[in-house]
């Protein structure tokens, strides 16, 4: 879960930035550019850097005057962007389609999965990663960057006056500083991510997106740029060209890598001294290959290979130099991949029918081997399921169930506006139903394995809770509840999704690798948080409307809604206590201890400890109505404790924005729960006091009276 | 009794029992009853250096801390003179040495990449450590030297009291040292102890000092912090001035592994940095031939054949050209030889305008790679050179390998 | 009226109210929640000992103590409150019969955390393909191990428990007593956490140098697996002479030493447990994620040994090997950065505990009570409701 950067990280980071400066030198002066200095800058990555230095000086002025805005003449086609989006990657451990790498990708460099170009218009991410990867010029000028603190900015040397503190920024104009934040990063990397400062973990966070967009950017560069031979050389004769393309290269890598040998065990110096330039040659093709480093597009062969990796065009180059030659297929996508870079032409425009024609060739050349594989058979519903945003119009329908409901606050008497909000509702519930059930499918897994998913299960499990619960004593109160439990649930789950910038969907690591176990505990428990938190929601309720209107009021209404809080208790005692001892087993069975006190298991007791507590407490008489409906609240806050707290406790969950947003989140929740607590004492004063005043009332109003026997 | 007391009595009745059943036993600890195990890697007899994980024995798995990256403390060879003791090798100290007689005495080899501050830095803060004021500036590069590990080293050699790490001052120490500086990386031989002891063992630190070399030099060129291509560029440097002394009486003609026969009239000049032998040639000693040997393919011919004819104002060679060279048999394979006219300069700023370079480059393979490449540059004024044209051909010819 | 009885009775309405109950259920929660907030700064074996496993303890808040209740206390007095309130009240009443089971399996969790509490020992044996063992050692308890070559290569072994010499210093050393020994062992010194190094000419050693070394006590390493501790022994032989050695968790080897012609050596270690039956790991299997380091799955495919049969036997994630008593777990590998071919070794926790399945069968008891319980409940609430106008 930790993206604890690894101590050399930034090493070889730092070879693809220079590459890319090189990339984007070449395609801004000619295109034709010498043997000679090309393998120089290539061989000797900080001599490109220097040369990029001077730039770095004067950044300020230079910086804030911004190209010409040129819009866009032809936008990519229809069948690109639904082609592209569905082109299978691996990319995290698993097979996703494009267009949820591109969401997530720039989810996690913009804070949010759509971005604006230079002149403002809207994109969204699969335009915008098909222009990173086509035309990276273009793209660089696009501010996606998101920089929290204009502290950050200012760490790398760059102005910040013509910016807002918080701002989005783009490649072009952090480029100068690139050198310098790799620089401080690497630094900051060796910093434990909970010791960082703010600033710190801010630019170790942009570095990574820099490198991110880096590797985008130059994807690509193999397919723009052929190798330059030099002339007249055992090279150019070999294969009759002055230019290779890194196809050719892959093509013919066994023949190379026998002449490589032939000529490194000749006698003739020459011969020998042919076999540098072939090694330079090699070399430079290997750091374009390796700018690619995560985009790896093409499955291996199922017919010649069981291997899992799919492959970079890199590792296709030095697959071939290992004596395994690249299959037809995969050359015709490498050869599709060099169309697509082509396809950006030498006025920097694209043409975008070439792009189309390539990306469909790239595609029907990957397609058949990851089907024949079987590892596409749910790609198209992953992108069906992103397609159809399912989770969004949930939201739309327990707003609207949300609004219908105040209505009908307002106007008690009408009938339809109650029915109109349980149909809203419903239809939520049954949206949330259906994602969450896609998305089983589509990971072959229990409903919920990672946090995210915590929260669409509990969102949805609550609703349910309450719909029955509306069913049942078609009171009203559980439906306005439920509406607001999914509203409220559903913010935090896309909440959640910006702050943690990452595939919802991931793989696991091995302990949690088991449906078994992720069926029953975490199914269990997570029902229990559930019923926890529509408990909390009920019981605050009560002490609100305790509060407005005072029980004498309407007897009935409290007793009932006091009975739905201890119902609610109940059930979720059932799932608590079988849920945590569930997890106690798990546990014996993966670290061969029950019961560690660990902080996550004691959070989860924490919660039976309540429940029971709760229950004990209303049999016993020290807890009425009253004291339940507080005593569920606090409850409440302990569930949350136990669900998000105690991944805070240690060490920060994934960065520091991300642990500050849910601890915002947390304590807000824990001051709401809290006060309606002391809401709830200043009902029982008053109370007892109307008590003590008119000694005619029964004391059955009283919040904590010894005498009068449990509610029930 | 009423509810509170008969609560207080409860817990008094649980907390005694607890009591009685907590009380802790306090016997003295015995050794439990014998009994027999296979023995699963128990070794007996260790040494306590090789039980800490202070030495590198085989089969110890060493705990001591290496330095991650760069050469470790089994990448040197040395002679241990009498009376001193190895001591586990630190971070920085890869080597540790210390003496029997007194446990202040410390010899140390640190290696650092890059200069340090070059070599008044260096100096200044040995003899801040001795509680000496700085020298003055540029006197520092003024001291003698020696050689540290076949590299040019400054010689130190002060007194006063030391106070190393921190630690209180000692007085009547006395430190000697050799520091070799290069921005590619150095090397720091330091010797510290009381000054009597110090005095009487200066014989084995010299010693000592001489037979301090590289275990594998070819496993690792430059990773003693010399890359051989830097130290290519400083043995042109140092090949400045010809030196018109008369040669002392001539050295074995065999070196570095190789063996020649010199043309008549070739006198050999002093020994110098990085060069197998050299020899002055001409009247007046004017021109000037040198061996270089260097590891694996020493850079390469190109680079180097071109790094050559820009020491002449020439440009690179062209590919055409390069394949247009005359090769030569010689030690087993094939010699390239080239030619250069023009004006020679050299790195130290000397200048013959009408000067004329014959080189040589000849690399012996081992299955494919090449082990070693040798280099043979001979050069001069062009009248007195051309008269040697045949001679340093009969000379690159005469190179033979010898064991 | 008797008053023993009355005290009895007394006795049996506090230890059954729901008061008491509440009271514990409250304490039991400021606890735990104290102590998952504790471990933030002084890691978890500190803790569990210090809040869970103990009668009282005072917890600090600034320079404020505040005295608690501990774990066994909280959690005995609430077994005795489940037995006679949760119990032995219950009994005869109506429609109760759903919570007496769920009581039940609560005491089962009780019974089997008390098991364990008392009689079972963990720690890991830690193989490299190839190897074989049979014994395993304790992650965190210390032995002090006197060992004798034998003639046929085993080892004669003597052993003393390593928190007995926790109080040993120069003026009251703990002495260790071999019943038959030529000699008596004295430790000097006991630390904790200690680091070995080298005596440099330049600085003060603070304890004894022996052999050019000596120890230098360091802080708490908040996970207690990772204090080195290490002891200053004496050796003295019935002549009076003595020899000083130098122990240290982690060296390599043990200290040798000789007394009257015979070899001895003094190892201090993890404590050692030995297993009925010998373990040799074959191969070590691990998957990533692919294009990730993510670990998808390892597993050790070991032979177990048991002198009469031998069979093979995969070990991996969630699915532990159950033999003779002992479950052995694929616990983790390493070294951590290994390179692609470097040969790994696995480790294997292992656990001796009597009340291994005892939590299962108290799951599904609590589980079948509640249901019945509250469904029942729930089917009337929910039929009542329904026929509500």
């Amino acid at each position: 879960m930790n993206t604890q950067l690894s101590l050399n990280a930034f090493l070889p980071l730092r070879r693809t930035a220079v590459l890319l400066l090189l990339v984007g030198s070449l395609a801004l002066g000619s295109r034709a550019v010498s043997a000679a200095p090309t393998l120089t800058a290539a061989a000797h990555p900080s001599a490109t850097a220097v040369q990029a230095a001077p730039e770095a000086a004067p950044i300020a002025p230079a910086v804030r005057a911004r190209p010409a805005v040129t819009a866009r003449k032809v936008d990519w086609s229809k069948t690109s962007l639904v082609v592209a989006g569905s082109l299978p990657i691996q990319d995290g451990g698993r097979v996703k389609p494009l267009s949820t790498f591109a969401n997530f990708t720039l989810l996690r460099l913009n804070g949010k999965s759509t971005a604006k170009d230079q002149a403002g218009e809207k994109l969204d991410s699969m335009r915008w990663l098909l222009d990173t990867f086509v035309d990276p010029r273009r793209s660089g000028e696009y501010p996606i960057f998101q920089v929290q603190d204009s502290a950050t900015v200012h760490a790398i040397g760059l102005e910040v006056d013509t910016k807002k503190k918080r701002d989005r920024w783009s490649f072009a104009e952090l480029r100068p500083a690139v050198p310098k934040l790799f620089d401080l990063a690497h630094e900051y990397s060796q910093i434990e991510g909970k010791n960082r400062t703010t600033m710190q973990a801010q630019v170790v966070m942009l570095a990574e997106a820099v490198d991110i967009y880096l590797g985008l950017a130059g994807f690509l560069d193999f397919a723009r740029m052929p190798i330059p031979l030099s002339e007249g050389g055992i090279l150019a004769q070999e294969f009759g060209t002055a230019r290779l393309n890194f196809s050719d290269l892959v093509r013919r890598g066994g023949d190379l890598s026998a002449l490589r040998s032939r000529l490194e065990k000749s006698d003739d110096p020459l011969e020998r001294e042919a076999s540098r330039e072939l090694a330079s040659v090699l070399r430079f093709a290997a750091d374009l290959g390796r700018a690619s480093l995560h985009v790896a597009l093409q499955p291996p062969d199922a017919v010649l290979s069981a291997r899992e990796a799919w492959h970079t065009p890199g590792e296709l180059l030095s697959s071939a130099f290992d004596g395994m030659p690249a299959t037809a297929a995969e050359l015709a996508g490498l050869v599709a991949l060099e169309r697509l870079g082509a396809s950006l032409g030498s006025d920097n425009t694209v043409d975008m029918a070439e792009a189309e024609a390539a990306l469909v060739a790239l595609d029907a050349s990957t397609g058949p081997i990851a089907a024949a594989r079987g590892e596409t058979r749910r790609l198209d519903l992953e992108v069906t399921y992103y397609r159809l945003d399912l989770l969004m119009y949930a939201l739309a329908a327990y707003i609207l169930a949300f609004v219908l409901a105040a209505f009908s606050w307002l106007r008690p008497a009408a009938a339809l506006l109650p029915r109109l909000t349980f149909g809203a509702a419903t239809v939520g519930t049954l949206l949330m139903v259906v994602a969450i059930t896609l998305r089983c499918i589509i990971r072959e897994r229990p409903p919920v394995s990672t946090l995210y998913e915590t929260l669409l299960f509990v969102t949805a499990t609550g609703a349910i809770i309450g719909l029955s619960m509306e069913l049942i004593n078609r009171r009203r109160i559980a439906l306005y509840a439920t509406a607001a439990l999914g509203m409220v649930g559903m913010f935090l789950s896309n909440g959640y999704e910006t702050l943690d910038k990452r595939d919802t969907m991931p793989s696991l690591v091995a302990v949690l690798d088991t449906n078994f176990w992720l069926a029953t505990h975490v199914t269990v428990i997570t029902i229990g948080y559930a019923a926890g938190v529509f408990a909390a929601l009920l019981g605050s309720v009560y002490i609100v409307v305790r509060l407005i209107r005072g029980r004498a009021s309407a007897p009935e209404f409290f007793t009932s809604l006091g009975r739905m809080i201890y119902g609610t208790l109940a059930f979720g005692l059932v799932f608590s206590l079988v849920g945590t001892i569930l997890g106690g087993i798990w546990a014996n069975d993966s670290w061969g201890r029950f019961w560690g006190w660990d902080p996550k298991e004691n959070g989860a007791l924490l919660i039976c400890i309540s429940q029971v507590a709760i229950l004990h407490a209303r049999l016993g008489g020290i807890l009425r109505e009253l004291g339940i409906a507080a005593a569920a609240c606090f409850a409440g806050t302990i569930v949350a404790f136990s669900w998000f707290g105690t991944n805070l406790l240690g060490v920060g969950l994934h960065s520091y924005g991300f642990t500050e947003g849910i601890n915002s989140a947390l304590w807000t929740y824990y001051g709401i729960q809290w006060s309606i607590c002391a809401l709830a004492l200043v009902v029982g004063v008053r109370e007892a006091s109307m008590v003590k005043s008119q000694v005619s009332e029964p004391p059955a109003t009283s919040a904590r009276g010894r005498t009068t026997t449990p509610a029930t | 009794m009423n509810s509170i007391q008969r609560t207080v009595f409860a817990a008094a009745v649980v907390f005694g029992g607890f009591l009685s059943w907590s009380c802790g036993h306090d016997e003295s600890p015995t050794f439990s009853e014998p009994l027999t195990f296979e023995n699963f890697g128990t070794r007996f007899g260790v040494s306590t250096s090789e039980r800490f994980g202070f030495s590198s024995a085989p089969g110890g798995a060493s705990a001591a801390g290496a330095p991650a990256q760069g050469p470790t403390a089994d990448a040197f060879l040395y002679d241990l003179p009498e009376g001193w003791v190895e001591r586990a090798p630190t971070s920085m100290r890869l080597i540790n040495l210390g003496h029997e007689d007194d446990p202040r005495v410390e010899l140390t080899l640190v290696l650092l990449a890059g200069d340090g501050g070059g070599i008044g830095a260096n100096v200044n803060r040995w003899r801040g450590q001795l509680g000496l004021a700085p020298l003055p500036e540029g006197e520092a590069e003024g001291l003698p030297t020696g050689t540290l590990l076949g590299e040019t080293a400054v010689r130190f050699d002060a007194s006063g009291a030391y106070s190393g790490m921190g630690s209180t001052a000692e007085s009547d120490f006395r430190m000697v040292g050799l520091l070799a500086i290069d921005v590619a990386g150095s090397a720091f031989l330091k010797f510290t102890g009381p000054a009597a002891l110090i005095a009487t063992e200066l014989a084995s630190f010299e010693a000592f000092a001489a037979s301090l070399r590289v275990k594998d030099p070819d496993a690792a060129p430059g990773s003693v912090g010399v890359p051989p291509a830097v130290s290519a560029t400083a043995g042109d440097a140092a090949s400045g001035a010809p030196v018109v002394e008369a040669p002392e009486a001539l050295l074995p003609n065999s070196k570095d592994g190789l063996s020649w026969t010199p043309p008549s009239g070739w006198r050999q000049a002093p020994d110098r940095q990085m060069r197998s032998v050299t020899y002055l040639l001409g009247p007046q000693g004017e021109a000037e031939c040198y061996v270089a040997v260097l590891g694996g393919d020493g850079g390469g011919l190109k680079s180097n054949l071109d790094r050559w004819r820009q020491q002449m104002g020439a440009g690179p060679l062209s590919s055409a050209e390069l394949a247009g060279l005359e090769r030569v048999p010689s030690l087993g394979g094939a010699a390239v030889l080239i030619d250069v006219p023009g004006a020679y300069r050299g790195m130290s700023g000397e200048r013959v305008e009408d000067a004329l370079m014959l080189g040589a480059v000849l690399s012996q393979t081992n299955g494919g790679s090449a082990e070693r490449t040798v280099f043979v540059k001979l050069v001069g004024p062009t009248g007195t050179v051309e008269a040697e044209r045949g001679a340093f051909r009969a000379f690159v010819q005469s190179l033979e390998g010898a064991q | 009226m008797n008053p023993l009885r009355t005290i009895g009775t007394g006795l049996l309405r506090v230890f059954s109210s729901f008061r008491l109950s509440v009271t514990l259920l409250v304490f039991l929660g400021l606890l735990t929640w104290l102590g998952t907030l504790a471990q933030v700064d002084r890691g978890l074996y500190e803790v569990q000992k210090e809040y869970f496993e103990s009668l009282f303890l005072v917890h600090r808040v600034g320079a404020l103590g505040i005295p608690l209740p501990g774990g066994n206390l909280v959690l005995g007095l609430l077994a005795v409150n489940i037995l006679v309130g949760g119990l032995w009240r219950m009994r005869g009443r109506k429609n109760v019969s759903g919570v007496i089971v769920v009581h039940v399996g609560i005491l089962m969790l009780f019974a089997a955390g008390l098991v364990k509490l008392q009689a079972s020992n963990d720690g890991h044996t830690t193989l490299y393909e190839g190897e074989s063992k049979s014994y395993f050692q304790s992650y965190h308890e210390l032995e002090l191990a006197l060992l004798r070559p034998l003639a046929d290569g085993k080892i004669e072994e003597r052993t003393v428990d390593g928190a007995s010499l926790a109080h040993a210093n120069p003026s009251h050393p703990a002495v260790v007593d071999g019943q038959g020994l030529p000699f008596r062992v004295e430790v000097t010194r006991y630390f904790e956490n200690a680091g070995v190094m080298p005596k440099g000419p330049m600085f003060d050693a603070p304890t004894p140098v022996i052999d050019g070394v000596f120890a230098r006590p360091k802080p708490r390493e908040k996970l207690n697996e990772q204090n080195g501790a290490a002891v200053y022994v004496d050796v003295i032989a019935a002549d009076g002479s003595v020899q000083n050695g130098l122990l240290w968790v982690y060296d390599a080897h043990p200290w040798t030493f000789d007394v009257a012609g015979e070899r001895y050596a003094l190892d201090l270690r993890r404590k050692r447990f030995p297993m009925p039956f010998r373990v040799s790991l074959e191969r070590f299997r691990k998957e990533d994620h692919p294009r990730t380091g993510m670990p998808r799955w390892f597993s050790s495919d070991v032979t177990v040994d048991s002198g009469k049969s031998s069979r093979l036997v995969t070990i991996f994630m969630n699915e532990p090997l159950r033999q003779d008593g002992l479950v052995l777990y694929q616990a983790s590998w390493g070294p951590s950065n290994a390179r692609p071919g470097d040969p790994l070794f696995s480790s294997l926790a292992v656990v001796r505990n009597p009340s291994d399945q005892w939590p299962l069968w108290g799951c599904i008891v609590i589980a079948a009570g509640l249901l019945w319980h509250f469904g029942r409940k729930l089917i009337r609430h929910v039929s009542r409701e329904v026929a509500r106008p």
